[in-house]
C-alpha cells in the first residue's frame, strides 16, 4: 500500500511539475536527471508490484517503461511522454554498461566443473533449438508467403530471403533478460546453469547466423552483388578475437583483485563500457569479451566471488534504467499494425523453441523439468534481435521497413511474456531462491 | 560515448595511480595535502580538459551536465544529512552567535568586495541579476568551512576546551548561512528573467525551492521503510537525489539548496538517517573524485582578471575567519594569546564551496562565470593547501600524522 502512495505521489509530483509554466518563460532546464530519478523509483515501485503478481520485477520496470514511454500515454499527449527521444538517448547510455555487467554475471555464474559433466545435454539442445526453431519458422513462413501481404505475388527468391531472415531472427533471444530474472529470482541448479550455458552458446550462434544469413539474404535478393568473404572473416574475427580477448580481460582482472583490489566496481563498469563500444569499433562482441572476461576470472583464478560482488553493488540501478528504457522502446504501434502476422510469428516461436529444447534435451539424457521447462528461459527478446530488424530494413528497403516492424512488434510481446515464462519455470524446478 | 569511456578511464587511472603512487612514495607535506582532500583530482581534470590536452572537449562537458547535476544534488544531502537538531540543539546560544556571525561577517566582506571589484572591472554592462550572482556565490562559498578541515585540528597541542567546541560547530554549520542566501538567490534572481522578478513571484519560488527539499526528504524518508538491503537502499538515495536535484535543475533552482534541505529534512524525520549515511559514505569517494575530476577539467586560467580577484578573495576571507574567530574568542572567554587567530583554523573549504561554484556557473554562464568558477576553486585549493599550516599558529603542530583518504 505504501509503495501505490509513494509511486501516486510520484507520478502527481512528476506531473505538476511538467504543468507548471516556470513564470511563463518556458524556460525549462534538463530534464535528463529528474526522469532518471523517476524511473528509479517508479520503476522499482512497478517492479514491486508485479513481483507481488507472482511475475518478474523486470516486467514492472518493463511496463512503467511502456506506460510513461510515447507509445502509451505519449500516444494520448506528447506532452505526457516523460521519455522524449532525446532523454531516451541520454538514459540509453547505460546500455552498454547493463549488457557488460549482464554478460559478466553470466560468465560468473558459470562453473567449468558444471559445464564440463554436461556439455553433451548443453550442446545439444543449443544445437537442436537453434535448428528447430530456425528451419521451423523458415519453413512455416515459406509455406505461408504467398498468402502473407509482405510477400505475396513476390519471386520465389524473395519470398526465401524473407523467412529466412524471420527465422533468423526467431532464434536470437535476449541474454539481459534472462539473467536479469535469474540474478533476480536467486536461482541455482541444473535447469539454471542449461539456461545460462545456452544463452551464452547462442549468443556466438546467432552472431554467426545473422551475419551468414544477411549475406545469403542479400545474394537472394541482388543475385549481382556476389558473395562476400571479407564479411565471413569479419564474422570469424568477432567470434574468436571476442573470446581470445575477453580471456586475457579476464586474466588481467584476476591479476588486479589480487595485486591491487581497489575500486572494483569503478574498474567492473570501466572495463564493461570499454568492452561494449571499444569493441563494437575493432568489430568484436562487447557481450562475449565481458563473458569470457566473467568466466576467466570465476574459472581460473580465487576472485570470481568478490568480481560478482562488485558488480552486483551497482547493478540494480542499472537494469532499472536498462530495462525501464527498453520498455519505452517497444513500439506499441508496429503491434498494432502487424497484429495478426507478428503473433503468427510468436506463436510459431514459442512452439519450435519448446519442441527444439525439448528434442536436444530428451537426446542428451535432460532431466524432466528441462524438457518440459527448459523453453520457457528462451522466450524473450531485445537488443540484439532489434538490431537485425534494423540491418534487414537497410538491406531490403523495399519491403524492410514492414519487416522490421513485423520483427520490432514480435519483440514487443516476446520481451513481455518472456520474463514471466522464465520465472514461472525457475518457481516450478524449485531452483528459484536455491542461489541464496 | 567518448565521454563516459574516457571518464571512466581517467578515474580509474586517477585512482589507481594515487594509491599506487602513495604505497611507494611519500611526497612532501604540501603535495600529501591534495592527495589527502582529493584535490589532485582538480589536477588531473585539468590536465585532460580543454585547459590541458583537450582528451575532453567542451562538448563532452557539456554532455555530462545531468551527471553533474546528480553530484550537485548528492553533496548537497551528504552536507544536509550531518544537520541533526537533535544534536544541533544541545548546543548553546553563544555557539550559535559565533557560527552564524563568523560565517554571516565573512560573507558580508567577500560581498562587499567582490562587488566592488567586479563593478568597477569588469562589470560592462551585463544585467544586474549576473554581478550579483557572481558576488553573491563568491561571498557564500568564502563564508563556509569544510569540516574534514576542522576535524584534522584534533591533533594540535592548543585545539581543546571551548575554542575547539566553538570550531567544531562553526565547522558543522558555517555553510548554512552562506548557502541559504545562495538558494534564495536563484528564486529571487531567476537567470531566465532579465533584471528582478516581483518579489511575490520571488517569494514564491523561495518556498517553492524549500518545499521541495522538504518534500523530497520525506519521500525518501517513506520510500526508506520500503528498501530491505543495502542495494535497494542505494537505488532509493540515488532516485531521491537525482529526482530532487533534478527538479531543481528543471525549474532553474539550486540543486546543492534542494538536496541540502532534503538532507535536513530527512536527518530530522527519519530513524534510518545511519544506514543511509553509510551507504552514501561507502560511494563518497568514487563521487566525489568523478565530480573533482569534472570539476577540473572546467577550469580554465584564461583571464586576465584572476589574479586579483583570487588575492581579494583569498585576503577578504582570511579576514572575515579571521574576525569571526575574534568574535569566537571573546564570547567563549578563551584564555588570551594566540588563540585570540582561531579563526586560522577555519580556512579549509571543501565540497560544498566547489559545488556552489558549480550550482551557479550552470545557471548563470556569463561572460564573467569563468572567471568566478576559477577563482573560487584556486581559492579553496589553495585554502587547502596553506590552511594547516596557518592553522599551527593558534593550535601549534600536530602531533601526529594523519593519512586520511580522499
Amino acid at each position: 500500500m505504501r509503495g501505490l502512495i509513494v509511486f501516486a505521489i510520484l507520478v502527481g509530483l512528476i506531473y505538476t511539475v511538467h504543468a507548471i509554466d516556470v513564470m511563463n518563460f518556458h524556460a525549462y532546464g534538463d530534464e535528463a536527471i529528474m526522469v532518471l530519478g523517476f524511473v528509479l523509483l517508479c520503476s522499482w515501485l512497478a517492479g514491486r508490484l508485479t513481483a507481488r503478481l507472482r511475475m518478474p520485477m523486470i516486467n514492472g520496470y518493463l511496463l512503467a517503461g511502456l506506460f510513461f514511454g510515447p507509445y502509451v500515454l505519449g500516444a494520448l499527449s506528447a506532452r505526457l511522454s516523460l521519455f522524449s527521444p532525446a532523454t531516451i538517448e541520454q538514459l540509453s547510455l547505460i546500455d552498454g554498461l547493463a549488457l557488460g555487467i549482464i554478460a559478466f554475471t553470466a560468465g560468473g555464474e558459470l562453473r567449468l566443473r558444471e559445464l564440463r559433466a554436461r556439455l553433451k545435454n548443453i550442446l545439444a539442445v543449443t544445437l537442436f533449438q537453434s535448428l528447430i526453431v530456425f528451419t521451423g519458422v523458415f519453413g512455416l513462413l515459406l509455406i505461408l508467403a504467398p498468402h502473407l501481404p509482405l510477400t505475396a505475388g513476390r519471386p520465389m527468391p524473395f519470398m526465401i530471403a524473407v523467412a529466412m531472415l524471420l527465422g533468423m531472427s526467431a532464434v536470437a533471444k535476449s541474454p539481459a533478460t534472462t539473467i536479469a530474472v535469474i540474478t533476480e529470482m536467486n536461482a541455482r541448479g541444473r535447469l539454471t546453469t542449461l539456461m545460462l550455458s545456452v544463452t551464452m552458446l547462442k549468443d556466438v550462434i546467432v552472431l554467426i547466423l545473422f551475419s551468414v544469413g544477411v549475406i545469403l539474404a542479400r545474394m537472394l535478393i541482388a543475385p549481382e552483388g556476389g558473395f562476400d568473404v571479407h564479411t565471413l572473416l569479419l564474422i570469424a574475427w568477432e567470434v574468436i578475437g571476442s573470446l581470445l580477448i575477453g580471456v586475457l580481460v579476464g586474466l588481467a582482472l584476476s591479476l588486479y583483485i589480487k595485486y591491487v583490489g581497489r575500486e572494483l566496481p569503478i574498474l567492473v563498469l570501466t572495463v564493461s563500457y570499454l568492452a561494449t563500444y571499444l569493441g563494437e569499433a575493432a568489430h568484436l562482441s562487447g557481450i562475449l569479451v565481458c563473458m569470457a572476461a566473467g568466466f576467466t576470472v570465476e574459472n581460473f583464478s580465487a576472485h570470481g566471488e568478490r568480481l560478482i560482488a562488485a558488480i552486483e553493488k551497482y547493478s540494480l540501478p542499472i537494469f532499472i534504467v536498462f530495462f525501464t528504457v527498453a520498455g519505452a522502446k517497444i513500439n506499441v504501434p508496429a503491434l498494432r499494425a502487424m497484429g495478426v502476422v507478428a503473433l503468427l510469428l510468436v506463436g510459431s516461436r514459442l512452439l519450435f523453441t519448446f519442441l527444439g529444447t525439448y528434442v536436444g534435451s530428451r537426446l542428451s539424457g535432460g532431466d524432466r523439468h528441462e524438457r518440459r521447462l527448459g523453453w520457457m528461459g528462451f522466450i524473450g527478446q531485445a537488443g540484439v534481435t532489434l538490431s537485425l530488424a534494423l540491418i534487414i530494413e537497410r538491406i531490403i528497403p523495399d519491403i524492410g521497413g514492414q519487416l522490421s516492424t513485423l520483427i520490432i512488434a514480435a519483440i514487443a510481446v516476446n520481451q513481455i511474456i518472456g520474463p514471466i515464462l522464465l520465472r514461472f519455470a525457475l518457481v516450478r524446478s524449485g531452483e528459484a531462491g536455491a542461489g541464496k | 560515448m567518448q565521454i563516459v569511456i574516457g571518464f571512466l578511464v581517467l578515474l580509474l587511472v586517477a585512482l589507481i595511480g594515487s594509491h599506487s603512487l602513495r604505497s611507494f612514495y611519500t611526497p612532501p607535506p604540501i603535495i600529501r595535502r591534495l592527495f589527502d582532500n582529493g584535490l589532485i583530482f582538480i589536477a588531473v581534470g585539468m590536465a585532460v580538459g580543454p585547459a590541458g590536452v583537450d582528451l575532453l572537449t567542451p562538448d563532452v562537458l557539456e554532455k555530462s551536465g545531468p551527471v553533474v547535476v546528480l553530484f550537485l544534488g548528492w553533496i548537497g544531502f551528504l552536507f544536509g544529512v550531518h544537520l541533526e537538531w537533535r544534536r544541533l540543539r544541545r548546543i548553546v546560544l553563544p555557539m550559535w552567535t559565533i557560527a552564524v556571525g563568523e560565517s554571516l561577517l565573512t560573507f558580508a566582506l567577500v560581498f562587499i568586495g567582490a562587488y566592488w571589484f567586479l563593478a568597477n572591472r569588469l562589470f560592462l554592462g551585463h544585467d544586474a541579476t549576473i554581478l550579483f550572482a557572481a558576488v553573491v556565490t563568491l561571498a557564500a562559498c568564502a563564508a563556509g568551512t569544510a569540516p574534514s578541515s576542522v576535524f584534522l585540528l584534533d591533533d594540535r597541542p592548543r585545539f581543546t576546551g571551548r575554542i575547539a567546541q566553538a570550531t567544531r560547530l562553526v565547522g558543522t554549520v558555517d555553510d548554512l548561512p552562506g548557502l541559504l542566501i545562495f538558494g534564495f538567490f536563484f528564486a529571487f534572481f531567476p537567470t531566465y528573467h532579465v533584471g528582478p522578478i516581483a518579489w511575490t513571484t520571488g517569494l514564491a519560488l523561495a518556498t517553492l525551492t524549500l518545499l521541495l527539499g522538504v518534500l523530497f526528504g520525506i519521500l525518501l524518508k517513506s520510500v526508506m521503510l520500503l528498501a530491505r538491503n543495502e542495494q535497494t537502499v542505494l537505488l532509493v538515495v540515488l532516485g531521491v537525489i537525482s529526482l530532487a536535484a533534478g527538479f531543481a535543475e528543471y525549474i532553474h533552482l539550486s540543486a546543492v539548496f534542494v538536496g541540502t534541505i532534503a538532507g535536513i529534512t530527512f536527518a530530522n524525520l527519519s530513524g534510518q538517517k545511519e544506514t543511509v549515511y553509510r551507504v552514501l559514505a561507502s560511494s563518497e569517494q568514487t563521487i566525489y573524485v568523478l565530480f573533482l575530476m569534472l570539476v577540473g577539467c572546467m577550469w580554465s586560467f584564461d583571464t586576465a582578471h584572476l589574479l586579483p580577484l583570487a588575492l581579494l578573495y583569498l585576503g577578504l576571507r582570511l579576514v572575515g575567519k579571521v574576525l569571526g574567530g575574534m568574535l569566537g574568542h571573546r564570547l567563549t572567554g578563551a584564555p588570551p594569546g594566540r588563540l585570540r587567530l582561531g579563526g586560522l583554523g577555519l580556512l579549509g573549504q571543501g565540497g560544498m564551496a566547489i559545488a556552489m561554484a558549480i550550482n551557479y556557473e550552470r545557471l548563470y554562464q556569463s561572460p564573467i562565470s569563468s572567471l568566478v568558477v576559477t577563482t573560487l576553486i584556486l581559492g579553496v585549493v589553495v585554502n587547502e593547501l596553506v590552511g594547516p599550516s596557518l592553522a599551527s599558529i593558534p593550535f601549534g603542530r600536530a602531533l601526529v600524522r594523519r593519512e586520511d583518504k580522499p
